[in-house]
């Protein structure tokens, strides 16, 4: 489903964020992306969703390239940042509409989803408010909606659970379940470890821009913790 | 005082991106920085040789009739109304619940300083613009009238003044709309209709009952009195740089210096109150579903924009300002012109075949001066990613924003091409020939105004003021606008010739079309880059 291939990204033609990465996410994977601050997550995250040009490599997304077909692999990606800034002068529901006809999704799909995604993350009786006046969390209950009312392929997710409170937490993880169960695959970066593990099959770990280790999360993990393992790479 | 000196230096480290080029490792983005604090001064002193430009023809038509004076008044006029209509519209941005706020009132500083800090970047906007129209003005007075040196110390203390009495009135306008509306969930669009329909209401009140004379000594007389009852202080303005009149001078700054005071005074002691009430957000969390209906992709994305553009304020008025003059225009045109354009006219019936031009060229220039494609892309701000993220066409993305800027100017464009030769009874053929000036006219400077701001760009903005009356691609397209549209009035002038507006028109009907194919050829790799 995604395929990151010598992955390159230069800040001033000097500095690489991210420095030959290559990894690849199957189809019902809920992959794991670890790393510090600064590690180069982020970049990683936007250079897959097309946000952020890259200055070597590939990335493929269902088998098209973002340089060559961005729209293509647009089409059946959603990406959500760690701080979403969503459309301040739309209410929640002209926001969900929006991207609704963005990715051209019918009129009965739409209201079926979001009824039930507005549902299960009780903001219902919200979605007629601007989205400035909302919370951060509605902020990020809206961004999630958003990203989902299309069934992407493949989800990415930057530090998702930043911000939800424990219930809205839980809806999301099982959403998460539901769609690699359906085929999808969902590539996120987390700073809470216990989720990762509990969560993604698959885990890297990404130090400086580099890749450190990548696989199967019972392989990568061994006989320590993810957190054990965490510290010994990133403290060499 | 040291932390309001901090905090100055702070807005001040803002202005003209002058942090990011003392700070940034980028040296693409400390490049672009230098461009558009280069630019911004290109920029103030273009306004300041337009200012001469329109003082010498005023000179020149007045001051063989011993009307001097009347263009220190029209000047000074001028620079009020625009310091009465940019405090309206920057109260919330600038004053009250700006973008660093919670920021600002965390830190240990008093309200009070943090009020001050902002009430004295409130007035240096207005100062700047009051210095680029009067100063030159008073140097083009000073060339003809040769007064004595006090007339410069006088008019150069006058012009700080100048700003106070408008500053006061529409800052404290402002901050009653910003405060009444701050409760309503549509507050913007609100607030935007409000400050419009105030704006209107103070160029009808300029055109009422005014009376166009046949020839310049009455029109200048009539300029006068027409300015003195809608402005009063510009009379005590004019007594006192022109006849050094002490009396006037006292009475002027003296009222100037109360007003501002009191408007300062109600800032500091209101500060936190006010801010907390125009932060305040409307949630009435009753919404109950309806069923949804789809648009194409396109639709949607001209819908989304057209919301954008008119929930911010600063960005419809500072671009839709110029149709709402010309709507004004229209309706005055449309009852008045026959009785009183039109006499005007026929005493200068050697030029009949300029009327049409002109008079298109001249609406050209306002609605040009401002299209919202110079802020477009800058205005998406922290959005960015959503456009990038989503799967759209860049060159649809344009198109949208195109459509926008075109949304309110280009209707009341081709209305004005129609009522006014209707009116001013200079023929049907006269409706096709202003039609044929300012579609292309509007058309290239809108694109260009988008080419312009996909090259030249800002996301880290804190309030929408920085960017749209602020912003480097504005203040480049106003003078290619100006410069644009008064050039080939000059030389249809200069050499005699009625059709080099037409031949302008043409070229810039040719140079937006290849302008836009190319824009269409590269939105992608352009989108990419932004």
């Amino acid at each position: 489903m995604l395929e990151i291939t010598h992955l390159t990204k230069r800040y001033g033609g000097v500095t690489a964020a991210v420095d030959d990465l290559s990894l690849h996410v199957d189809k019902g994977d809920i992959f794991g992306f670890i790393g510090h601050n600064g590690a180069g997550k982020t970049t990683t995250l936007r250079c897959v969703a097309g946000i952020l040009d890259f200055s070597e490599g590939e990335i493929l997304i269902d088998g098209k390239s973002i340089k060559t077909d961005p729209i293509g692999c647009k089409q059946v990606l959603s990406y959500i940042p760690d701080n979403p800034d969503l459309y301040e002068h739309l209410t929640g529901i002209r926001y969900l509409d929006f991207l609704a006809d963005m990715y051209g999704v019918s009129s009965g799909e739409r209201n079926e989803r979001i009824t039930r995604f507005a549902g299960e993350f009780d903001i219902m009786s919200n979605l007629g408010d601007l989205i400035g006046s909302m919370s951060h969390g509605m902020k990020q209950k809206i961004a999630i909606i958003g990203a989902l009312i299309h069934q992407p392929k493949l989800l990415l997710l930057d530090e998702p659970f930043v911000g939800l409170d424990p219930k809205a937490a839980h809806t999301l993880k099982t959403i998460m379940e539901e769609m690699v169960h359906n085929g999808s695959a969902i590539f996120f970066s987390t700073h809470v470890l216990e989720v990762a593990e509990k969560l993604c099959n698959k885990v890297a770990i990404i130090k400086n821009g580099k890749l450190m280790v990548t696989g199967d999360m019972d392989a990568v993990r061994g006989d320590n913790s993810l957190e054990e393992l965490f510290l010994e790479l990133t403290d060499k | 005082m040291r932390k309001l000196i901090l905090l100055l230096k702070l807005q001040l480290s803002s202005l003209f991106g002058l942090s990011v080029i003392r700070s940034t490792k980028s040296a693409e983005q400390r490049k672009q920085a230098k461009r558009a604090r280069t630019l911004s001064l290109v920029t103030v002193v273009a306004c300041v040789v337009m200012s001469c430009f329109y003082s010498t023809i005023m000179a020149k038509a007045f001051g063989p009739l011993g009307l001097m004076n009347v263009l220190l008044m029209v000047m000074m006029m001028g620079a009020s109304v625009i310091a009465l209509i940019s405090s309206i519209a920057r109260v919330k941005s600038v004053l009250f619940g700006f973008g660093d706020y919670d920021l600002m009132m965390s830190l240990p500083v008093k309200p009070s300083t943090v009020a001050i800090s902002r009430l004295i970047a409130f007035y240096m906007l207005d100062l700047l613009f009051a210095v680029a129209l009067l100063i030159p003005a008073g140097v083009v007075y000073g060339t003809y009238m040769h007064p004595s040196a006090s007339f410069y110390v006088i008019l150069l203390v006058m012009t700080l003044f100048v700003p106070l009495i408008p500053l006061a009135i529409g800052g404290a306008l402002g901050t009653l709309f910003g405060a009444a509306f701050a409760k309503f969930k549509f507050k913007n669009v609100l607030s935007t209709i409000v400050q419009s329909l105030f704006l209107v209401g103070i160029m009808a009140l300029s055109f009422a009952s005014s009376s166009i004379e046949a020839n310049i000594g009455s029109f200048a007389e009539a300029i006068s009195d027409k300015i003195s009852s809608i402005y009063p202080p510009v009379t005590l303005f004019s007594r006192a740089v022109c006849d050094g009149d002490a009396g006037s001078m006292l009475l002027f700054v003296g009222i100037s210096a109360a007003l501002a005071a009191l408007f300062c005074l109600m800032v500091v002691l209101g500060f936190k109150k006010l801010s907390t009430i125009m932060k305040a957000v409307y949630r009435n969390g009753k919404f109950r579903f309806k069923k949804q209906q789809g648009r194409s992709a396109r639709v949607a994305l001209y819908i989304n924009e057209f919301r954008r553009y008119t929930s911010c304020t600063i960005y419809f008025l500072n671009t839709a300002f110029s149709a709402i003059i010309v709507l004004l225009a229209i309706g005055y045109i449309a009852i008045f012109g026959n009785s009183q354009v039109r006499p005007l006219l026929l005493a200068f019936t050697d030029y009949s075949q300029y009327y049409a031009p002109v008079l298109a060229t001249v609406l050209a220039w306002l609605f040009c001066i401002s299209p919202s494609t110079t802020a477009c892309i800058s205005i998406e701000g922290k959005r960015l990613w959503l456009a990038k993220l989503l799967p759209i066409k860049a060159n649809d993305w344009f198109s949208g924003k195109i459509l926008v800027a075109l949304t309110f100017v280009l209707p009341v464009a081709i209305v004005a091409s129609v009522v006014f030769p209707i009116a001013l009874g200079l023929g049907a053929l006269a409706i096709i020939e202003m039609l044929a000036i300012l579609v292309p006219y509007i058309y290239f400077f809108t694109v260009l105004g988008l080419w312009i701001n996909i090259k030249n760009h800002r996301f880290d903005w804190k309030n929408e003021q920085e960017i749209v009356k602020q912003g480097s691609p504005v203040l480049i397209l106003m003078l290619c606008s100006m410069a644009g549209t008064i050039l080939p009035m000059v030389l249809t002038f200069a050499l005699g010739q009625w059709w080099v507006c037409y031949a302008a028109s043409a070229v810039y009907l040719v140079t937006s079309i290849a302008l836009r194919q190319r824009l269409a050829r590269d939105a992608e790799i352009l989108k990419q880059k932004i």
